[in-house]
């Protein structure tokens, strides 16, 4: 991988990339609430599910098609569809909107950029920039999944609450996790863009009428 | 339902089925009609005088005793404008283990409402045997200001008894097209060790049964609180999220019977004043 591409992806998906990543726990505050998630072990094992059977595996998927799409705007048109009719839980549906459209207004720094207009979500966002930069689909998979990750962790160590080296040993020990996840993300056919994480996604529903939120998901 | 459950210990069938069916409704003189009907094979369709004069009754009816790896099935239905069916299926149906190296069962379902028809999709559960092998599609194509209600319950086995669970492979998916344009995509991925799969807390929890349920029209935001009242009362865990007249749940429960408490809830939050259908009664 040439430096560039690794400098860019590193910018954009950092933490301080205005994406407002640090407002959304995808349900990890109901699961915090609900008893699920309680210390480093539970959360390895919370994170390591949704990733791999849930929002993480939808949102790879998600990231190479529009990578592929990079320039053909009328798919990436049916890809923008197709992620928010696939993020039923509403706030699910505002989050991934919400940080594709921050990403894109942010990306402007780097042109070219995707069409203007188009509501991608965040994974399609961030595929389509990385494509239409050259930037290997493999890589700018992980790197997504690895951000996302990492946003959690520090939402999770923010809610259970956990010390800093407890949430930095499962974000370590999640990496095996998240590179067969890129890897795995590449051979699904989009028409089975789904999961089995359902009580994640009962959790991202449960969220909209939890009693105290720290977060908007 | 674990009544049925045991009942149904009979081996596998043997042969492969096909089924194709399809089913043409319309509206004539204030009432709903059947306008076209054409069977084959194991797929059947039967049509019990209704409760609602302007709503028609469907039973689907899969006369093969289970459907196996290698089956083949396709129901199709079809409402012209304003015209209104609800849909059961005569059992709960039964997925079972194929032979080494077989394909999957093949099932797709394809629903057409054209502009103000109402349809209801209430088949009963399915119920996935050790080795089952399916690749479901319920596709719907409706109008803007068609009204559709449908639920999909799976049933893990006899996982919820202690029985370890391998799938084959299983992906269950629901695609929604309104005025053209997709506004549901779900899709059910289960393949290898589902009871283990579905013990991890983030997945399943323990659960041995789970229901998808989608109601699209004009007024399904409207019914998001009447639902999480209901789904509020049912046995296991349920979620429920609404938006651009989509509601949506998810309900968990640890067997079929107490699933079907919360489905049966759910239905008559969404069905205000409406009779659950026969086949759901217990």
């Amino acid at each position: 991988m040439d430096e560039r591409a690794l400098l860019r992806l590193m910018l954009w998906l950092s933490p301080a990339f205005p994406t407002g990543g640090f407002a959304y726990s995808q349900g990890l505050e109901w699961a915090v609430a609900a008893g699920d998630v309680a210390d480093g072990a539970s959360l390895a094992r919370w994170l390591e599910d949704t990733l791999a059977h849930g929002q993480g595996l939808a949102d790879a998927m998600l990231l190479r098609a529009a990578h592929r799409a990079h320039d053909e705007p009328a798919r990436l048109a049916e890809l923008a569809e197709l992620a928010a009719a696939a993020a039923l839980p509403r706030e699910r549906a505002e989050e991934t909107l919400a940080q594709g459209g921050a990403f894109l207004r942010a990306a402007r720094c780097w042109p070219p950029c995707p069409p203007a207009g188009l509501p991608l979500a965040y994974p399609l966002a961030v595929g389509a920039l990385a494509g239409l930069h050259a930037i290997a689909e493999e890589a700018a998979a992980a790197a997504f999944l690895a951000a996302q990750a990492a946003a959690l962790v520090s939402a999770a160590v923010r809610l259970v609450p956990l010390g800093q080296s407890a949430g930095l040993a499962v974000l370590a020990g999640l990496e095996p996790a998240l590179l067969a996840l890129a890897a795995r993300s590449a051979h699904i056919p989009l028409a089975d863009l789904g999961g089995s994480a359902w009580r994640a996604e009962i959790a991202a529903m449960r969220h909209e009428t939890q009693a105290t939120r720290l977060f908007r998901s | 339902m674990s009544a049925a459950i045991s009942r149904s210990e009979r081996p596998p069938p043997l042969e492969r089925a096909r089924g194709r069916l399809r089913v043409g409704i319309e509206r004539r003189r204030g009432a709903s009609v059947l306008a076209g009907l054409y069977q084959e094979g194991c797929l059947k369709a039967r049509f019990p005088r209704g409760e609602a004069a302007d709503s028609l009754s469907l039973v689907l009816m899969n006369n093969s005793g289970g459907v196996a790896p290698g089956d083949d099935l396709a129901t199709e239905i079809t409402l012209g404008p304003g015209a209104a069916t609800t849909v059961v299926s005569a059992g709960a149906e039964r997925f079972y283990r194929g032979r080494a190296g077989e394909a999957c069962a093949v099932v797709r379902n394809r629903l057409v409402l054209a502009a103000g028809a109402t349809l209801e999709w209430l088949p009963q559960e399915s119920i996935l045997f050790d080795g089952a092998a399916l690749d479901r599609t319920l596709a719907v194509e409706m109008a803007a200001d068609a009204r559709l209600l449908a639920v999909e319950s799976l049933l893990f086995g006899r996982a919820a008894m202690g029985e370890t669970l391998h799938t084959q492979r299983l992906v269950d998916r629901l695609h929604i097209r309104r005025a053209g344009r997709l506004v549901c995509h779900d899709a059910v991925r289960l393949e290898g060790a589902a009871s283990a799969h579905l013990a991890r807390p983030a997945l399943a929890g323990g659960a041995g049964a789970a229901a998808a349920l989608v109601c699209v029209a004009p007024e399904a935001a409207a019914l998001l609180e009447p639902l999480r009242a209901a789904l509020a009362q049912a046995p296991g865990e349920a979620g429920a999220s609404a938006r651009d007249g989509l509601l949506f749940a998810r309900l968990l429960a640890a067997d079929g019977a107490r699933l079907r408490i919360g489905v049966i809830a759910a239905l008559a939050a969404l069905r205000p004043g409406a009779a659950l259908p026969r086949n759901w009664r217990c």
